[in-house]
C-alpha cells in the first residue's frame, strides 16, 4: 500500500526473504522468488511425470497436455533447426516449460511472477548465449566467427559492418531478456492498477463513482484474457529465438 | 479396385501417385531448416512473436551499444566518446536486426538471406 491510501501496482515485485541465509557475508536467503521458482519446477515436474506415467494409447488430460507441449517444441525445433536441432531439445523444451509455466502461475491472483524479475530473465538469456558461443566455438572453431561477417559486403565497409554485426550479436541477449521482462512487468502492473481504479472507484463514497466502478472491471477481465495470450506467447516467443540463436552456433556462416 | 478397364486403374494409379507425391513433398518440407510452422494457430503466434521481436531488438540493440560504451567508456577514461558512438552503432545494429526480420524469406527457401 502506498503513502496515500491508494494501491501500489509495484508492490507485487518487491522480493522479500523468507529465510534468511548470509553465509560468508553472501546473501543467499530463500526468498518469495525461490519459493516460486520451486513450486514452478514442482509443478511443471509434476505435469510431466504424472503425465508421462501412463502410457495409455487414448491419452488422458494430463498426457495429452504432456504429449502437445511435446509435439509442439520439436515441431518448433525442426521449423527452425531441421532434425539435428533436436539434440538441444532438452534444454530447449526445459526453458520453455519453466517460462511458460511462470508466466501462467503468476497470473494467478497472489502469486508472484518470477520472470517479471529482469535478473531471472537475464541469466535465462546469458545462458542461451553462453550455449551458443560455447558451442558454436567447440563445434565450429574460429568459423564461427564467420557470423558476423556478412556476405555481399565491399571491402572498404566491412570492418563497420563487422562491427555492427558483434553488437547485434551482443544485443540479442539485452533483448531477449528485455522481452519476456517488460511483457510481465507491464502486464501485471497494468492489470493492477485497474484492479486498484475498481477498489478507488468503490470506496470513494460518491453514487456517480459506484456507477462507473464497473468500467475499469470489464477492462481488467479483458486484459486478464490479453495476458493468458501473452504469457503463452511470450514463451513461445522466447523458445523460438532460442532456436534461432541456436540455429547460428548449428550452421555459423550461411 | 479390381476393375478390368485398363484406363480406368491408370487414372487410379495416377491419382494415388499424385497424393502420396505430395504427401511426401509435405514431410519434406516440414523437415527442412526454415520451413514456417504450420496451422492458422501458428501463422498468428509467428506474426505476433516477429512484432515483439521487431520492437525489442531495436531496443535492445541501442540499450547494448549504450551499456558497452558507459562500460568501455569506465574503463578507458575516455568518457563521453565511447558512449556516443556505441550508441550510434547500436541503434544502427538495432534498425539492421529489424531489417533482417522484415527481409528473411517467409517459405523455406534456402537461397535468400540469412533467416535470423
Amino acid at each position: 500500500m502506498a503513502a496515500g491510501g491508494g494501491i501500489d501496482p509495484i508492490h507485487q515485485f518487491h522480493i522479500a526473504p523468507i529465510v534468511e541465509l548470509k553465509p560468508f557475508g553472501i546473501d543467499l536467503s530463500f526468498t518469495n522468488t525461490s519459493l516460486w521458482m520451486v513450486i514452478v519446477l514442482a509443478v511443471v515436474s509434476a505435469i510431466m511425470v504424472y503425465g508421462s506415467s501412463q502410457r495409455s494409447v487414448v491419452p488422458g488430460r494430463l498426457q495429452s497436455l504432456a504429449e502437445m507441449a511435446y509435439e509442439f517444441v520439436a515441431a518448433t525445433m525442426t521449423g527452425v533447426m531441421g532434425k539435428d536441432g533436436l539434440k538441444f531439445f532438452p534444454f530447449v523444451f526445459s526453458l520453455f516449460m519453466f517460462v511458460l509455466a511462470s508466466n501462467l502461475l503468476g497470473l494467478l491472483p497472489g502469486s508472484f511472477t518470477v520472470t517479471s524479475q529482469i535478473i531471472v530473465t537475464a541469466a535465462l538469456a546469458v545462458l542461451v548465449i553462453s550455449i551458443v558461443v560455447i558451442y558454436g566455438i567447440v563445434k565450429h572453431g574460429t568459423h564461427f566467427f564467420g557470423l558476423f561477417v556478412p556476405s555481399g559486403v565491399p571491402g572498404w565497409l566491412l570492418p563497420f559492418m563487422v562491427l555492427i554485426e558483434a553488437v547485434s550479436f551482443l544485443s540479442r541477449p539485452v533483448s531477449l531478456s528485455l522481452r519476456l521482462f517488460g511483457n510481465m512487468l507491464a502486464g501485471h502492473i497494468a492489470l493492477k492498477v485497474f484492479g486498484g481504479f475498481v477498489v478507488v472507484l468503490l470506496g470513494s463514497g460518491a453514487v456517480f463513482n459506484y456507477a462507473i466502478a464497473p468500467l475499469p472491471l470489464l477492462l481488467a477481465v479483458a486484459l486478464t484474457a490479453l495476458e493468458v495470450l501473452v504469457a503463452v506467447l511470450q514463451a513461445y516467443v522466447f523458445a523460438i529465438l532460442t532456436c534461432v540463436y541456436l540455429n547460428d552456433a548449428l550452421h555459423p556462416g550461411h | 479396385m479390381s476393375e478390368p478397364d485398363p484406363n480406368a486403374s491408370d487414372s487410379e494409379l495416377r491419382a494415388r501417385l499424385g497424393s502420396l507425391k505430395s504427401a511426401i513433398k509435405r514431410a519434406e518440407e516440414s523437415e527442412k531448416p526454415g520451413a514456417s510452422p504450420v496451422g492458422e494457430d501458428k501463422a498468428l503466434a509467428g506474426a505476433m512473436s516477429s512484432g515483439f521481436r521487431a520492437a525489442t531488438d531495436l531496443a535492445g540493440g541501442i540499450i547494448a551499444g549504450a551499456l558497452i560504451g558507459y562500460l568501455g567508456d569506465r574503463w578507458l577514461g575516455t568518457s563521453p566518446f565511447l558512449l556516443i558512438a556505441f550508441l550510434v552503432i547500436g541503434a544502427i545494429a538495432g534498425f539492421r536486426s529489424v531489417y533482417r526480420l522484415g527481409s528473411r524469406p517467409t517459405s523455406g527457401s534456402k537461397g535468400g538471406p540469412k533467416a535470423n
